[in-house]
Parts: structure tokens; C-alpha cells; sequence
């Protein structure tokens, strides 16, 4: 007993040590490394959040739709057709289609999923036969297309647009100095002709041919200095490709 | 050995003050551990929800998709889409020329995911380009122009 008593009188500060030391530990492990842990994880967790947006963002981004919205006339009624082509590798889905200020139900029915680099109709929206419409399309990413042909004005059986969607873009690859050219293009009896000159090197004329699809004649005539039919072919506008280029040589 | 022990009573004093010690050293630890615990915890907490409202901060998402103008009852309509995952509260104002003409500060909810018309009592002649101004309660911004047709 004695012996006992003697040693705790010898070791007696090194017990509170020991006991210290202990929760001290214990207070690491418990509190402060947990909590290092947890704001870690938090941070990943907002990490990982900026980079999902950032993504988000980007693809918003690079969503691009061709969006043509054009009237069919059957039974004496006016039906909207929109013929969408998506111009971008990314898949969209289009959310609403909106008609002045209504969101109408096509056939088939919206949200439509639209694989990259396709094209689909929505069909059957139901419009008076006459008045002004304003057409354009939502994606579930939050952009708005609107269509090519906006401001749609339908007349009973026919319809024109606020702009001519579809054009045929030349350009003159030419020999340096003064020269002028005409441009005209033939699709029946309707010819859409534009002119325009240039010193340099090079020219481009736009031609807006209004709605007509089809296979047009193309001429391209030098009218100065000298006349010279530099150019005689056809190109075909379709839906798929409302906009042809063609390129002209004129170095003599 | 009774007797011997008696003798060294002085032997007890240490054994106590020992004892004292480690109940002291037990008993301020395991407050300063209590505390440091619930310190922790609460600074998790305070943590992760200030990340959480800077994260529903920088999540909102929201578009003016459409405007259209009533001029019978001078009611301005602002369609806003809520493409974001997170629920918005958002606030209206219109201004014509750099002056404020009508505003909706009712904090209309738009759920994720959803189209909402927000009104406005607006007063404007056709023809006038106004600037709407939709702000969230996290304030985020969205503008947009719009000209008003001619009646």
C-alpha cells in the first residue's frame, strides 16, 4: 500500500497531462477536423455547381435555330405551319411557339425534343384566315427564336412576310479597278435583279428573292467597263438552304 | 503497518490534490469540448447555408420572354420564364426615357421551370420604346426593351 501510494505521489502531474492530452485529441477529432471536412465538401459542392451553370451557360449559348414560320390554306381556313431547322450539334427542345400574344397547342403538341443538326414541322396551329402575326419559338434553355418570315401578313389565300427570308448571295472574285455588275435571278415569270461596283479585289451582292423555293436562273453581267455575261447557272433554294453563295470569277 | 501508515499521513494530501486535478482538468475539458463541439456545428451550419443562398444566387435563371401592351385598361404584360432550378421572387419596374413609369413590386413567385405574366398599370402612348427592368429578391436583373405598337 505504501509502495502504491508513493508512486501515485511520484506520477500524479502526469495524469492530468495524459487526461489533457486526451481531449485535446478528442476535440480534434470531433470538431475541428469534421468541420474542415465539411466546409471541404460545401466547396466541392459549390465547385461543382459554377461548373454545371458554366455549362448551362454554354450550351444556351450555342443553341441556333432556323425558325420559318409560313401559313397553308386548306378547306378555307388558315393553318400555321413552322418549319424549324436546329443549326447547332446540341439537342433543344422547344418549350412554347407563341403567336402574337397566345401560346397555341400545335398538333403533336409541345415541349419537342429536336436532335442537332435536324430539322422538323411543327404543324396545325390554328389562326384567323387574316391579320398580322408575329411568330417565334421558346427553349427550355431560355432563348427565343424568332421567325425568318416575322411579320407574317395573311390575306385569305395568300401571305407575305415583313422580310425576305431567302436571298442568293454572289461573290465576285475580280481583277482590281473600276467595274460594275448586274445580277438577276428567274424563277417563272418573277425576276429579282440588284447591282452594285467595286475597285477592289472583291464583291459581294445580296439578292433577296422573297419566298418563292425553286431552281433559279442566275446570270451575273459585267456592265462596265465593258458588258460580259461573266456567270449563267442554276441555283435551287430550298428550306434546308435559304441562303445559296455562289462564287464568280472575273479576272480578265 | 497501520501504525506506519498513520505516521505518513501527509502521503494523502498529494492523492487528493491528484484526484482534484484530474477532476479540474476533466471538468474544463469537457466544457472547452462541449463548446468547441457546438461551435462547430453551428459554424457548419451558418457555413453551408451561406453557400447555399450564394449558390441559389448565381442558379437563378430567368428571361423576359414576351411584352405585349392592353391599352383598353393601360396594363402592361411581362412574361417571364423561369428556366433556372430555383424558385424566383421578382419585382417589375417600367421606364420610359430614363423615368420610372409603372412598377409591380408585389414579389410575384415564379416557380422553376415556369412562364408567369407579371402586370403592370402602365400609361403609354403607341409607339414609345420602354425599358422594363425585372429584378429578383436575390437581385438579379433582366432587361428589356420593347416598342409599343401603334394602336
Amino acid at each position: 500500500m505504501r509502495r502504491i501510494l508513493c508512486r501515485l505521489n511520484r506520477s500524479r502531474s502526469g495524469i492530468s497531462t495524459i487526461l489533457g492530452t486526451l481531449i485535446f485529441v478528442g476535440i480534434l477529432f470531433t470538431s475541428a477536423i469534421p468541420l474542415f471536412m465539411y466546409v471541404n465538401q460545401v466547396n466541392s459542392y459549390y465547385n461543382k455547381t459554377v461548373t454545371e451553370l458554366n455549362r448551362f451557360d454554354q450550351q444556351r449559348g450555342e443553341e441556333d435555330l432556323e425558325v420559318y414560320a409560313y401559313p397553308v390554306f386548306p378547306n378555307d381556313t388558315a393553318t400555321l405551319n413552322i418549319f424549324i431547322r436546329n443549326r447547332c450539334t446540341l439537342t433543344i427542345t422547344i418549350m412554347r411557339a407563341w403567336v402574337n400574344d397566345t401560346t397555341p397547342i400545335p398538333t403533336g403538341g409541345l415541349p419537342l425534343q429536336l436532335s442537332g443538326m435536324s430539322d422538323v414541322t411543327i404543324e396545325g396551329i390554328q389562326i384567323p384566315s387574316v391579320g398580322d402575326f408575329d411568330v417565334w419559338l421558346v427553349t427550355t434553355r431560355g432563348n427565343v427564336f424568332a421567325s425568318l418570315t416575322n411579320t407574317l401578313q395573311i390575306n385569305g389565300t395568300s401571305w407575305s412576310g415583313g422580310n425576305p427570308p431567302y436571298s442568293i448571295n454572289i461573290v465576285i472574285d475580280k481583277k482590281t479597278g473600276f467595274r460594275s455588275y448586274n445580277v438577276t435571278a428567274r424563277l417563272g415569270s418573277r425576276t429579282y435583279s440588284t447591282t452594285g461596283s467595286s475597285t477592289g479585289y472583291n464583291l459581294l451582292l445580296g439578292l433577296d428573292i422573297g419566298y418563292d423555293l425553286g431552281v433559279y436562273n442566275v446570270t451575273v453581267t459585267r456592265t462596265a467597263p465593258s458588258v460580259k455575261v461573266i456567270y449563267s447557272q442554276q441555283i435551287t433554294i430550298t428550306l434546308q438552304n435559304p441562303s445559296p453563295w455562289a462564287y464568280v470569277e472575273d479576272k480578265v | 503497518m497501520m501504525k506506519g501508515l498513520l505516521a505518513n499521513r501527509k502521503a494523502f494530501s498529494p492523492i487528493i490534490a491528484t484526484i482534484i486535478l484530474c477532476a479540474a482538468v476533466l471538468a474544463v475539458g469537457m466544457s472547452l469540448w462541449s463548446f468547441t463541439y457546438s461551435v462547430s456545428n453551428s459554424l457548419q451550419t451558418s457555413y453551408f447555408n451561406e453557400v447555399k443562398a450564394e449558390v441559389e444566387v448565381i442558379s437563378e435563371r430567368f428571361t423576359v420572354e414576351h411584352v405585349s401592351h392592353d391599352d383598353s385598361v393601360d396594363v402592361l404584360h411581362v412574361w417571364i420564364y423561369n428556366y433556372g432550378e430555383v424558385n424566383i421572387e421578382v419585382d417589375v419596374y417600367v421606364y420610359l426615357e430614363g423615368e420610372l413609369l409603372g412598377k409591380n413590386v408585389t414579389a410575384t413567385a415564379v416557380p422553376s421551370g415556369e412562364l408567369l405574366d407579371v402586370r403592370v398599370s402602365v400609361t403609354v402612348s403607341g409607339g414609345s420604346s420602354i425599358l422594363i427592368e425585372v429584378m429578383s429578391r436575390r437581385q438579379n436583373v433582366v432587361y428589356e426593351t420593347h416598342i409599343v405598337p401603334l394602336e
